[in-house]
């Protein structure tokens, strides 16, 4: 703490000389300067003492006749008369408080917490909408509407906060349990129709089948009754299941242009960098990308400490792509048509067995429709709850 | 020394063993603390009157206290206290003569 105070301060080594030097010293001591390590090295006597006092002893030691020399200078006021000229030192050091006092009132990153169904981009979407990015000012954020928008926008989170740590904003979300699809196994229903179709066979696993094998049933109709009545005239209501196949059909229709475009990629892939700070991006690149392209962006932050900066690289990918525009003939669009309701029907009827198919393409002046019919075997079997007035007894066990 | 002071030195030193004080309260005068024979604290001084590294004189007005050794050096110092180092030989203290003319 003394070696502090004196570096401070400044504090010079000199050189005494004479034949009163003790008397010079004692002069010094009721004089209330401050000497400290005087010994004698070399044959001379040195001591220390504060740069501003050493005129005053220099004065006591010429009263006594001795002579006194500065030997060496030490401390923060030679430092700083050295430097005195190098005014961009200072310029520089009031930039970089002045910078961060400025900058430390602006949003430098935001981080998404919490989230697993909704994703942090959609989040941050949301949140730039209604003021929140990196180069905000944080006085004009609303963090309470935010939240608002937030909760509103997107109807999935049980709480939300937003959160201020400096310039790093946090937004902590907590998603909600979605309800889950399904009739809870206590609650009476029946089995329904999905579609129309012609009944296959009928497996009832708890209810009464109110259906059977070659029976038209429209859809929405009772296959499986959950409302069961018992020889005493009492009626049980039973959480109904079943497998019922039916024979249904089913129409897709496409259309196709003879006048057509078909985009393609290239295979072609370019990529350009932009320096992005508080959300502007400056390229880093002469000249465009010349034609159609899709693009993707990914991001490289600056951290420090593991907290991210708003200071980057944004490295945009460009896939090319082309788009040719085709005059089809008739048996081109045909052809088009046949691909695309293959791959159609590979989605539509996974899990279904089909027993006939059938095409049918109208030609007009401008393209070809095709309306393609299927004759499937499917389950359409679908549970319905029944609503009661009153809470209905639990039956346990067997369909009937 | 008069005689009056000669009686007043005796008046004291009896009160002093009596009480059993130590010295320098009553009769005040130079105090040497010797640490290790490699540091000295010499208390109630008036002046320096020599310094050099084998010797260091020090007085207040009645005694002058004499530090004998190699390579002293004053550590530190304020009116009345100064802090020696070096090896100290010899601690000397001599009763001044009191100027009759």
């Amino acid at each position: 703490m003394v070696t502090a105070i004196r570096q401070l301060r400044g504090w010079v080594s000199f050189s005494l000389e004479g034949a009163e030097i003790g008397r010079v010293l004692s002069d010094a001591a009721h004089s209330e300067l401050m000497v400290w390590r005087v010994a004698k090295r070399g044959g001379v006597v040195q001591g220390r003492c504060y740069a501003r006092e050493y005129h005053r002893l220099a004065r006591l030691a010429r009263k006594r006749h001795c002579r006194t020399r500065v030997v060496k200078r030490h401390g923060a006021p030679f430092v700083l008369n050295r430097y005195r000229w190098r005014w961009g030192v200072v310029a520089g050091a009031v930039i970089v408080v002045a910078a961060s006092l400025i900058l430390s009132n602006f949003v430098w990153s935001v981080e998404v917490n919490g989230n697993v169904n909704v994703t942090t981009k959609e989040i941050l979407q949301v949140a730039k909408e209604n003021g929140l990015t990196e180069g905000a000012l944080k006085a004009g954020i609303d963090y309470n509407d935010i939240e608002y928008q937030l909760k509103k926008q997107f109807n999935k989170f049980a709480w939300i906060s937003i959160n201020e740590n400096g310039t790093h904003i946090t937004i902590e979300v907590s998603e909600l349990n979605p309800k889950p699809d399904i009739l809870k196994f206590t609650d009476p229903c029946d089995v329904v129709a999905k579609y129309d179709g012609v009944i296959q066979s009928v497996e009832p696993y708890r209810g009464k089948a109110v259906v059977k094998p070659n029976d038209f049933v429209r859809k929405g109709s009772i296959l499986v009754s959950g409302v069961v009545e018992d020889a005493f005239e009492k009626t049980h209501y039973y959480h109904a299941t079943a497998e019922v196949i039916a024979q249904v059909e089913h129409t897709l229709t496409l259309e196709q242009p003879f006048d057509a475009s078909v985009t393609i990629k290239t295979g072609e892939v370019q990529k350009r960098n932009y320096l992005t700070i508080f959300g502007l991006r400056i390229p880093l690149f002469i000249g465009g990308v010349e034609g159609e392209y899709d693009t993707s962006d990914s991001y490289s932050w600056l951290s420090l400490f593991g907290k991210e900066l708003p200071f980057g690289i944004t490295e945009r990918t460009f896939t090319m792509k082309q788009t040719d525009h085709l005059t089809l003939d008739e048996a081109g669009a045909k052809r088009l048509l046949t691909e695309q309701v293959q791959q159609k029907e590979a989605e539509e009827f996974a899990d279904c067995k089909i027993l006939a198919r059938e095409y049918n393409f109208t030609t007009t002046e401008t393209g070809v429709t095709l309306s393609a019919d299927y004759t499937v075997e499917q389950d359409i079997a679908e549970q319905q709850q029944i609503y009661l007035s009153q809470q209905p007894e639990e039956n346990p066990t067997e369909s009937e | 020394m008069g005689k009056q002071k000669k009686h007043k030195h005796a008046v004291v030193d009896k009160i002093n063993r009596a009480l059993d004080l130590s010295p320098d309260l009553l009769l005040g005068g130079i105090t040497v603390e010797v640490i290790s024979g490699r540091q000295a604290v010499v208390e109630g001084i008036k002046n320096i009157l020599e310094y050099d590294d084998n010797v260091v004189r020090v007085n207040d007005n009645k005694t002058e206290v004499r530090l004998v050794g190699t390579g002293l050096s004053l550590r530190c110092m304020t009116p009345e206290n100064i802090v020696i180092d070096g090896v100290i030989h010899s601690v000397e203290y001599q009763e001044m003569q009191p100027d009759r003319g």
